[in-house]
């Protein structure tokens, strides 16, 4: 079979899926495939668009039902439009369709399509993304990392559930953009910046324009350019580093880790989120050597052979690790 | 989202001028997947086009170029050809909006044309709202093939929906004369 329609098969499969819910292994599954390649992106949103769309035949139901097997489902006079969904869709698709529904009233019922729920967009290890959204900003994923985007006329908002992402928010005064972390929220009116999320730990490092981070508790803090933010156990703290360290943070960008003087363990945890090899220390006298430098983030043997080399350690490769000692 | 609101309704627009100037050994499924992907990133890279019509043109149009040059005796017509394409010629009058009503009617139109297991699946799930397990018990086939049929249903689903022009209400007969004209075999 031709790529293109190996491609196709599988964004079809894929909605398929995501039709009757997806597994947890699904969904990994799913957001690795997303990630391997923009042709399974732009098929998947392709095809997922289409049977959303297809969703206004609800408006069709006739008054009386199908005829049912023994436990039958619906009998019943038609509803209006999308309210039949709510009986049969999941907890978060309900909530969805009761919002979209929201909207579409509130807005006049012009709009043929508007996505109002979050989008999910993921990477998987080693992966990077860049998404254009629809009010000209542009998000983009570092690895292993999951964000649901939402924006619409009215709102801007996206959600961190995991990892790392960089945001460059078109400036828009009437519809400030909103990241939830867990609970600290983020918001800027046109700015670039990083968001990193560990868990529960929040990182906000800010390289141009202002950036609210707001914790838990309801405390807040304005960081400017240089300025890093970090939200752990519910405590704001604000550090002025420069702007140019913060950006050699983001060199994950574009596709580099660059160090001052930091720890070998610390160096290790790097690589080992943007790797499926993992770095392992087995000496703690070995973890404290310090290491400065950019490295591509996805050569992990290149730093292997480096440490050998340059710093005089052992290396060996054991399965999925690779093991550093003295 | 930009992609979904903007690129896709062009759809339609984008394949007529594939059908017309692509090669007979190119696949439209590839080329279209081809050009998307590189909108996609580009719009990533650089920010969003100001006229995603004509930037999906363009870059529908280098991509033949691309691939034309690429190719071990190049065609220099065929390339001078593309070249000199502008995008008000070839993707056609704008498209307008649909309204909800319109669009239902649309889709009823394509629903009607599905293969029969296929339409029925879609029918169940879309319109009797039965979950992918009832639907499998009504049509006393498995859930998988359930999922089988959804899947082939939402990719025909697509072909028409998006790749074919949202004129105003067609007949079949209308219908069948504008779908001949167009492509060598759908």
């Amino acid at each position: 079979m031709k790529h293109a329609e190996i491609i196709e098969d599988a964004a079809a499969d894929w909605v398929a899926r995501h039709d009757r819910g997806l597994s947890d292994v699904e969904q990994r599954a799913f957001d690795d495939w997303l990630g391997l390649d923009t042709r399974h992106r732009i098929a998947w949103l392709r095809l997922d668009a289409a049977w959303t769309r297809a969703d206004r035949l609800n408006a069709l139901a006739p008054a009386s039902t199908v005829a049912a097997p023994r436990n039958g489902p619906r009998r019943g006079p038609r509803r209006a439009g999308g309210m039949h969904a709510l009986r049969r869709a999941s907890p978060v698709a309900q909530a969805a369709v009761g919002l979209a529904a929201c909207a579409v009233l509130a807005l006049g019922g012009h709009f043929s399509f508007i996505q109002i729920w979050g989008a999910p967009i993921a990477t998987e290890v080693g992966g990077r993304v860049i998404e254009p959204l629809a009010d000209g900003s542009r998000l983009e994923l570092n690895t292993d990392s999951r964000v649901r985007v939402s924006v619409n006329p009215l709102r801007r908002q996206v959600w961190l559930d995991r990892g790392e992402a960089y945001f460059d928010v078109a400036t828009d005064a009437s519809r400030p953009f909103v990241i939830n972390v867990g609970g600290p929220k983020v918001t800027v009116i046109g700015t670039r910046f990083s968001v990193l999320r560990v868990a529960e730990d929040v990182t906000v490092r800010v390289t141009e324009g202002a950036v609210e981070v707001r914790s838990e508790n309801g405390e807040t803090v304005v960081a400017k350019p240089g300025d890093e933010v970090t939200v752990a156990a519910r405590t704001l703290t604000l550090t002025a580093r420069g702007v140019e360290r913060l950006q050699d943070e983001m060199g994950w960008r574009a596709g580099r880790l660059i160090f001052h003087d930091a720890t070998l363990s610390d160096v290790a945890a790097q690589f080992n989120r943007h790797n499926s090899r993992k770095l392992r220390i087995t000496d703690p006298e070995v973890a404290q050597v310090r290491i400065g430098g950019a490295f591509a983030s996805s050569n992990v043997d290149g730093f292997a052979s480096l440490l050998e080399s340059a710093y005089d350690l052992r290396i060996r490769r054991s399965g999925d690790e690779i093991i550093v000692s003295r | 989202m930009w992609f979904v609101r903007s690129v896709l309704p062009l759809e339609s627009g984008l394949n007529r001028f594939l059908s017309r100037k692509m090669r007979r050994d190119d696949d439209s499924t590839d080329l279209r997947q081809e050009v998307y992907a590189r909108v996609y990133e580009a719009a990533g890279r650089n920010g969003l086009p100001l006229n995603a019509r004509a930037f999906v043109f363009t870059t529908a149009r280098n991509l033949l170029i691309d691939r034309a040059r690429r190719e071990r005796i190049v065609s220099m017509e065929y390339v001078a050809d593309l070249e000199t394409v502008t995008p008000v010629d070839d993707l056609g009058a704008t498209e307008r909006q649909l309204s909800a009503r319109e669009e239902l009617r649309r889709l009823q139109d394509i629903l009607e044309r599905l293969p029969p297991r296929c339409r029925e699946v879609v029918r169940l799930r879309r319109i009797e709202q039965l979950s992918q397990r009832e639907t499998a018990q009504h049509m006393g086939i498995t859930e998988d093939t359930v999922e089988r049929q959804l899947g082939k249903g939402v990719r025909i689903l697509a072909e028409h929906f998006f790749g074919e022009e949202a004129g105003p209400e067609m007949t079949s007969a209308h219908r069948l004369r504008r779908n001949s004209g167009r492509r060598g075999e759908v």
